[in-house]
This record gives C-alpha cells, sequence and structure tokens, in this order.
C-alpha cells in the first residue's frame, strides 16, 4: 500500500464495502441459467528468485511463489517446494498475478469482424436488459490466445454500448475451451452493461428511440419504475409462498429481472459513460432508485469528478494514456493522466482495453500511466500500480475473494514477466492460470487456436 | 514538473505573429546530452546541437555554445530529431469529433485535385498533442469514402507533409505521394480483380501514350500528367494500402516495369513475402500492433512482421496510434509502437530510425528533416530517457526552432491537479468546479455576506413573440 495517499482510510473502507457486496445473495428470480462448465487445471508449480509484485501492497525482492493444485500455497523468500513441483527460474524476472480486464469485447466482436462475428450490439431496442453477452460470445476468437500471451487470465466481456441497457455482462476465465460455459467465470456475479450520452442518441435518434441524453434518461427511469414493481410483486409472491399461501408466480421477464437485480445488488451496474455531468446524472439516478454503481467506464472526465466518485464508492475503468478529442464529442476533455486522478483520490481504478489490441498491452499501458503520475508529481509505487490490472478490478468484479492477487488461498494465476512489467520492453514469459500453463514463450510454437491453424507462425 | 519550460519571448513570437511561426530571437544551444544524430555522425555519447534562425546550425561533441546564445542543458538526457508520423489524421476534419463521420479524402483519377493540406487545421487540439510524444512532423494520408468511391476514384489523393507547430504556415510539402488504396480501389472497381488491372492501365498508358506521344498538347490534363510523370520516374512515391502477401505481390508485379518508388501501408502479411519486397525495393509503413486476423485479408498477422522485414532489409516506418491501438491514419506518433516492435524482435536502433530518418527517407525529406544535421530544420526533441520507453518524458520539444506552446490536455491537466492538491491540503480552493462549496480553512473567516445589489429600473420592454 502506497503511504503517500491522503486517502489511504477511504481506499481501505471502500475496499472492504466493496468485497462485502459479495455476500448479496441472487434474488430467488435469478436461476442460475447457462451454468459454467469450467474446469481449473489445478496445476502446481514454483517461481525461485523473482521480484514479486503481490498486488497486496508489497514488491519482494528475490522471492518465490508456490502454487499447488491449482491454489496458492505459499509467497516469500524461503519457501519450500514438495517433490515433484516443477520449479521455474526468476532471476532477473518479474512475477504478477494474472492480468483481469474490466472491460472486453473479445468473442462478442470477434476476429474476424465480419458477418456475425461483430455481435456486440443487440440493435432491436434501446432496453436490451434481456440479453446475455455470453450468447454472442465466439469462443473460438483468436483474440483470447492473444490476450492470454499477454498475462491476461482473466476478463469480462461487455455487449456493446449502443443500448441504454446494453444487457448483461459475462465474466470468462481466459482459458482454450470449445464452449462458452467453459470459460465462464464459476460463481463470478454479472453484470448490467448501461450506456450513457451520444451513442444510444445517436442510434435510435432517428427510429423510435431516445435522440437526446434526456431521452436516455427518462428512458431509463421508467425501465427502473417497472423494476421496482416487478420487485415487488416477486417479494410479495415469496412472503405469501414463505406464509403457506396457495399463490401463484409472477410471469417471469427477463428484461426486468435484469433491472431487478441491479436493484437488489445481486447485478453489478457497470455504466460507459464519458463526461463528467452525465456521470452524475447517472449518480442522481442511482440515488433516485437507491442501487449501487459499480464502476463508470471509459470516464475520460473521472479526472474532473475524482472525489464526487470515490464519495459515491464508485469505480473507475478507463484507458491509461488516452487524449479526447480523437475519439467523440463527449470525450472531448479526455487527457492522458486521467486515471492518475482516480488512483490520487483514492478511488478504485482499472486500466482497461476496450480492444483485442490494448489487451495485449495492458502492462506497458499501465506503467505509462504510472510514469505519467510521477511525472506530474504524484508518484505511484509498483506495487499499487498493479492493482489497476489486477486486484482493483477482481474487486469491482466481484471476485477478489478467489483472485485478482498473490495471496495464500488464491487461484494460482499467476505471470512470469522477462523484465519490469511497466516497461514498454516487456512480455509475458509464462502464463499459468488456475496452477496450469496456459502460455509458454519458451515452448513449442503451436498454432494458438483453431482458427489459427495454418496461419500463425511464432519466431523460432 | 511541467513538460515544457518557455522563454516568454517564445510564447509570445508564437502567439503574436499568428501566421508566421516566429524563429526564436537568440541561438539555442542544448549542451550536454546523448545526441542520437541519425545522420552520419552517428550517436555521440555527449554533444551540443545549435539552432537558429528555425534550423540547425551546429552539431558535435566539441562545438561551443556562441556567445548570447539560450542554454538548455541535457546532461543525463536524450537528443533525438523531432518524430515524424508517416500516416498521420492530425490535424484533419476525419480526426475531429464533430466530423469523425466525414473524411478528408480525395477523389480521382485526377490527383492534383486535392490538396490535403487545405482541410489541415494547424490549431486544432491534437495537432500539439502529439508533441506530448515528441512530434514535429507528419505525413497526412487522404482517405477516400463513400462519393470517392462512387465516383470510381482510381487514388485516394495525395499526401502531404505538415509541421506540428500550431504555425498557419505549417507546409513542409504538399504532394510527398500519391495513395492506393486497394480496397478502395476495388470498391470503385467493382470488385479486387479489376482494381490492380486499373492501375497497370493507368502506368501504362502513362507511359505509353503521354502528351508527347499523342501529340496533343493536352492542355486540360498538363498536371494529371506531370503527376504520372513523377509517379513513374519515382519522384513521388506511391503508397498502396495493402495486407494480404498475395495482394503485395500482386502489387510488386504491377508495378516492377516502372521505376515506382513503392511505399506498403498495412502490410500485415509482409513478412510471407519479405524477400520479394526487399528485392523490388520497396518500403513499409507497416501496422506493428496487428497480429490478429480481424479480417480474412490478415490472417497470417503477427507481431514478428515487423522485425522479419526488417531483418528482410525493407525501409520501416510504423503508423501512428488511436485509443484503441494503431490505424492507417492515426493522430498520435508511433513512439510507442516502435517500442513494442522492439519488445518483439525489432532492434533499438531500427525502431528509432524508423520513426525519424527512414520515413523521410521514404517521402523524400531526409534533405529538411529526420535527422540532426547542419542546415536541416529544427525539428528536435529532448528526452527524460530511451524515447521508446513509457517512463520518458519530452522535456524540451523544438519544432522549427520555436518550442510550441503547452497542449490543451496539459493545460486541463494542471488546472485539476491544483484543484485536487488543494482539496487533499484543505485549503481554500479558487474556483469550485464541482458544485458544491468549497470548503474553507477553520483559521480564515468566512467571507462576508454581500447585500444584493438593487436593479436599476429597465426600459418597458417590447413585446417579442416567443420563438417556436
Amino acid at each position: 500500500m502506497r503511504c503517500d495517499s491522503p486517502h489511504t482510510a477511504v481506499r481501505q473502507a471502500l475496499l472492504a464495502l466493496a468485497l462485502s457486496g459479495l455476500a448479496a445473495a441472487a434474488h430467488a428470480q435469478t436461476p442460475s441459467d447457462f451454468p459454467s462448465t469450467y474446469k481449473p487445471a489445478n496445476g502446481s508449480f514454483a517461481i525461485r528468485g523473482a521480484t514479486i509484485l503481490t498486488a497486496e501492497g508489497a514488491q519482494l525482492e528475490d522471492s518465490s511463489i508456490l502454487v499447488l493444485k491449482g491454489r496458492i500455497s505459499a509467497i516469500g523468500r524461503q519457501v519450500a517446494v514438495p517433490d515433484g513441483v516443477m520449479i521455474f527460474d526468476g532471476k532477473g524476472k518479474w512475477v504478477t498475478p494474472g492480468l483481469i480486464d474490466m472491460h472486453s469485447h473479445l468473442g462478442v466482436s470477434s476476429a474476424p469482424t465480419s458477418g456475425m462475428n461483430r455481435a456486440h450490439n443487440e440493435q432491436s431496442g434501446p432496453n436490451a436488459a434481456q440479453v446475455y453477452a455470453e450468447h454472442s460470445v465466439r469462443a473460438d476468437d483468436p483474440g483470447f490466445a492473444r490476450a492470454r500471451e499477454s498475462g491476461v487470465t482473466t476478463l469480462q466481456v461487455l455487449p456493446g454500448s449502443i443500448n441504454v441497457f446494453g444487457g448483461r455482462t459475462v465474466v470468462l476465465r481466459n482459458v482454450p475451451s470449445v464452449t462458452v460455459e467453459g470459460m465462464k467465470y464459476p460463481g463470478a456475479p454479472y453484470g448490467l452493461k448501461m450506456a450513457c450520452g451520444e451513442n444510444p442518441a445517436r442510434t435510435y435518434g432517428a427510429k423510435d428511440g431516445p435522440s437526446t441524453p434526456m431521452g436516455d434518461m427518462a428512458l431509463a427511469r421508467t425501465a427502473f419504475l417497472s423494476a421496482q414493481r416487478y420487485r415487488t410483486a416477486w417479494h410479495e409472491f415469496d412472503a405469501a409462498a414463505r406464509a403457506g399461501k396457495p399463490v401463484a408466480p409472477p410471469a417471469r421477464d427477463l428484461q426486468l429481472e435484469a433491472l431487478a437485480g441491479v436493484l437488489d445488488g445481486s447485478v453489478r451496474l457497470q455504466i460507459h459513460c464519458y463526461r463528467a455531468d452525465q456521470m452524475m446524472q447517472m449518480v442522481g439516478l442511482s440515488h433516485e432508485f437507491g442501487f449501487k454503481i459499480t464502476a463508470f467506464h471509459h470516464a475520460t472526465d473521472a479526472y474532473r469528478i475524482a472525489p464526487l466518485l470515490v464519495k459515491e464508492g464508485i469505480g473507475v475503468a478507463t484507458w491509461a494514456d488516452v487524449t479526447g478529442p480523437s475519439i467523440k464529442m463527449e470525450s472531448w476533455n479526455g487527457i492522458p493522466e486521467n486515471g492518475a486522478f482516480v488512483d490520487r483520490a483514492g478511488g478504485l481504478l482499472a486500466v482497461h482495453s476496450d480492444s483485442a489490441d490494448l489487451i495485449q498491452h495492458l502492462h506497458s499501458k499501465a506503467g505509462r500511466l504510472r510514469a505519467l503520475s510521477d511525472h506530474m508529481g504524484w508518484p505511484v509505487s509498483r506495487a499499487q500500480a498493479i492493482r489497476w490490472l489486477t486486484l482493483n478490478p477482481a474487486i469491482l468484479l466481484g471476485i477478489a475473494r478467489d483472485t485478482g492477487s498473490l495471496a495464500v488461498g488464491k487461484r494460482g494465476d499467476v505471470v512470469l514477466w522477462n523484465t519490469d512489467p511497466f516497461s514498454t520492453y516487456s512480455v509475458a514469459q509464462k502464463v499459468f492460470i488456475d496452477g496450469g500453463l496456459a502460455f509458454d514463450r519458451d515452448g513449442p510454437a503451436d498454432p494458438d487456436s483453431d482458427f489459427a491453424l495454418g496461419t500463425y507462425r511464432r519466431a523460432p | 514538473m511541467r513538460r515544457v519550460t518557455l522563454r516568454p519571448a517564445l510564447i509570445a513570437g508564437v502567439l503574436l505573429s499568428g501566421i508566421a511561426c516566429a524563429a526564436s530571437a537568440a541561438p539555442v544551444a542544448i549542451v550536454g546530452g546523448a545526441i542520437v544524430t541519425e545522420g552520419p555522425a552517428g550517436t555521440l555519447a555527449r554533444g551540443v546541437v545549435v539552432i537558429d534562425d528555425g534550423k540547425i546550425i551546429a552539431v558535435g561533441a566539441d562545438v561551443s555554445p556562441p556567445p548570447g546564445a539560450h542554454i538548455i542543458d541535457a546532461t543525463g538526457k536524450i537528443v533525438t530529431p523531432g518524430l515524424l508520423s508517416p500516416a498521420s489524421n492530425v490535424g484533419l476534419p476525419s480526426n475531429d469529433p464533430t466530423g469523425l463521420e466525414s473524411q478528408a479524402g480525395g477523389v480521382s483519377d485526377r490527383p492534383l485535385a486535392d490538396e490535403i493540406y487545405r482541410a489541415f487545421n494547424p490549431q486544432a487540439p491534437d495537432v500539439l498533442e502529439a508533441g506530448v510524444d515528441g512530434g514535429t512532423s507528419a505525413i497526412l494520408l487522404p482517405q477516400a469514402k463513400g462519393g470517392a468511391v462512387k465516383s470510381g476514384a482510381l487514388f485516394s489523393g495525395g499526401a502531404a507533409a505538415v509541421e506540428l507547430s500550431g504555425a498557419f504556415d505549417f507546409l513542409i510539402r504538399p504532394d510527398v505521394a500519391r495513395v492506393y488504396s486497394l480496397d478502395v480501389a476495388a470498391e470503385a472497381a467493382g470488385g479486387l480483380n479489376a482494381a490492380l488491372p486499373r492501375l497497370a492501365r493507368y502506368l501504362a498508358d502513362s507511359a505509353a501514350a503521354g502528351p508527347s506521344a499523342s501529340g496533343k498538347p493536352a492542355a486540360p490534363r498538363t498536371s494529371d500528367e506531370d503527376v504520372r510523370r513523377r509517379i513513374l520516374n519515382g519522384e513521388t512515391p506511391l503508397i498502396v494500402e495493402v495486407e494480404r502477401a498475395v495482394d503485395i505481390l500482386n502489387v510488386l508485379q504491377v508495378t516492377r516495369p516502372y521505376k515506382v518508388r513503392l511505399i506498403l501501408l498495412g502490410a500485415s502479411e509482409g513478412w510471407r513475402v519479405a524477400p520479394q519486397i526487399a528485392a523490388a525495393g520497396a518500403s513499409i509503413i507497416v501496422n506493428a500492433d496487428a497480429n490478429l486476423p480481424q479480417d480474412f485479408s490478415r490472417l497470417f498477422a503477427t507481431y514478428q512482421n515487423a522485425a522479419r522485414l526488417a531483418a528482410a532489409g525493407v525501409p520501416l516506418a510504423f503508423m501512428g496510434e488511436t485509443h484503441l491501438g494503431p490505424m492507417p491514419r492515426a493522430p498520435r506518433p508511433p513512439r510507442f509502437v516502435a517500442g513494442r516492435a522492439v519488445a518483439y524482435g525489432v532492434d533499438h536502433e531500427t525502431a528509432l530510425a524508423s520513426v525519424t530518418i527512414t520515413p523521410a527517407r521514404m517521402f523524400g525529406l531526409d534533405g529538411e528533416l529526420g535527422s540532426l544535421e547542419m542546415g536541416k530544420r529544427a525539428d528536435l526533441v529532448v528526452w527524460s530517457g530511451d524515447p521508446l520507453e513509457v517512463t520518458s518524458h519530452v522535456d524540451h520539444l523544438f519544432v522549427r526552432g520555436v518550442e510550441p506552446p503547452p497542449s490543451r490536455s496539459a493545460l486541463l491537466r494542471d488546472k485539476y491537479k491544483r484543484l485536487a492538491d488543494c482539496e487533499a491540503q484543505a485549503a481554500p480552493c479558487a474556483g469550485g468546479v464541482w458544485g458544491e462549496p468549497r470548503r474553507h480553512s477553520p483559521d480564515r473567516p468566512s467571507p462576508p455576506s454581500i447585500k444584493p445589489i438593487v436593479e436599476p429600473p429597465r426600459p418597458p420592454a417590447t413585446r417579442v413573440e416567443p420563438r417556436r
């Protein structure tokens, strides 16, 4: 933990708050459809003599990590490695937790991006809360393997941003799998994607949908009013059923179910929003209906309202080192240092990609943000900056008890880097998921996905 | 702290002169830094660069600053030529948020009809943003869309070299290349099969049936014929936007009979035919970050592309970056793209040349820029460290001898940093922006309440119909 932050206590409190959200049980009306069939590798290995960034606040020099049967078993200077466990030399190398991308469209906007491979925006109407991103995921997207080669072990895949309610997100383990269910993160809560601002208005302005931000907002409020009634109907049914009265359940409505999940806290709200004023209006919406916003995504104006976002306990998932004007009008005020303001204010910052290319160098992007922060007189330790790619997104996705840092008992999601991961020149040497070697730059140059068979050749 | 420390005289020069980019009144000497000249002098471990009147007047290890020169101490720092983006849309309407749908693009078989620099706004915010990553000049590439395709255009238009100073006299050279995009041409011609034959005919017609061969004066097309002549004899490079290996071979075949100076743009599958590209003497502006089969013309894309092309001896430059990664036309210089190419096998020296002297040579601009040599434009950067490393920053940047004003994003950063710092100290903050009363320090009395001002009587209003 960085010591110079004026908001350490705030950060701790925020962390505790976010973790406590895990306890919120899924409401009875949300059955576990499409259950995960993910099978962890449950492998064992050790790395010796490396510099380790745990994301728990420490940078450990010349240290070792041991993973046994998929779970982290020990970290420190002296670690006894049982016989038969493969040991890798970490001398001169760096170890971090597996990276977590809060904002990806891998699978839903799959390479090659033609035809139904571009399946992230459901255009049948501005409220698509009923859709599940996982039903658009193409498990064969070669982008998953490329992201894995760059240390990404877990990612949240979201629907696109043309809708006010874009649909449910899905958290995936970044393992090769022929089915989507084989990648689904067991027990990870669902998210719901919302978007404010230009995109919905631009998409539906000429049709029947909202054509302005005020139209977006009215649509959102109307939808949450319906969700309140829906939720009440289910609560009344639950109470009656518990009292032994013979009552029929209300009809299930997938759209209202997702929104009711947001009201309950069982579905995490992930809002695409650029402008400071519009983010604060979304905060107003959350106060009106009493729900929690998990994170603003992109949020290029976050630096202008960082203390307000911290006060609300809202995380920020954004790019590192982008300027706004060339993205779109609503990002006009974007500055490269945006995320540094969020971190400085004590907020939960996740450096995201939103891109099949950028997801492959999240580490050097975070390195750039760290350097920009240093340069403006706000030094950030590596031990802190690594959280932008690991623990912070894990907290915001509700999976921090299980991954996101190198702590005993957590999943063995580990990356071995050739050098300081915050350098331009760093590449992931080995990537472990649940203790299994998921990528090995030193290994044989196998084709990395069925799609890539016969095409991709790694350098000998 | 701040990126640039400007001499007031320089700021005034830039701001007041308006049109002409004022050269500094006195010479500037940058002393003590490692100097990567990218010229015959190579890299000097410690040296001096002197600039005056917009030009470099001396470079060397044993140069003494002239009397009266403004001295910049670059001890422990690295001095390089300014970065040249070889494929940019900086300052163009296509990069303006209100005009993202529109494109500054060219039109026709009559390539002189379009002058891309006429669409350039030297004071668009992204122009000075490029300086944050050391960009001092850019090649503006037109992008043909919509109307151009419908009109059956062959070329996407001409490319221009501009400086990134914010000055109105930004033009370095108006016509540094012609752009032929295989995708656009295929759409215009009704198919990929018809696209390259049209280019072949264009080149052949010109060679066989120019104005002199026909015996006619060909008055209206004189300038077009001049362009053809310059493409055919290699004076004006031809940029061909192409990805697939087999398409690259086809392009090489079509241009082989002529002295066309070929620059391939994209070339994701270039490594499959690297020896042929090298043998044809073509250069490449590569998307070094493309390793995904984003379409079926890039099935063999890999991070090793740039390194393999470099190993084959193909001169390399890199596409610039957008917020979602490199694009064939992007506003930011490819500083970190080049750095990542090093991570995947390109050697550092080649990578640094690929953002300076190599693209300058590609476009025939190496007589003016791309290296630190006497007589060249004073476009240079003083870096805090390795220019390709994310931890390094621009300490000083000169475009034609002048340090441009700070970028808009730097001004926004500084404004909000002041607010954040005073918030953290619980000190009084001027100019609260969050719609909440700002905090006052406890020992300071709250401001006296102000009596409401009695409004002066107004003249009787004339009745105006409400607007609908």
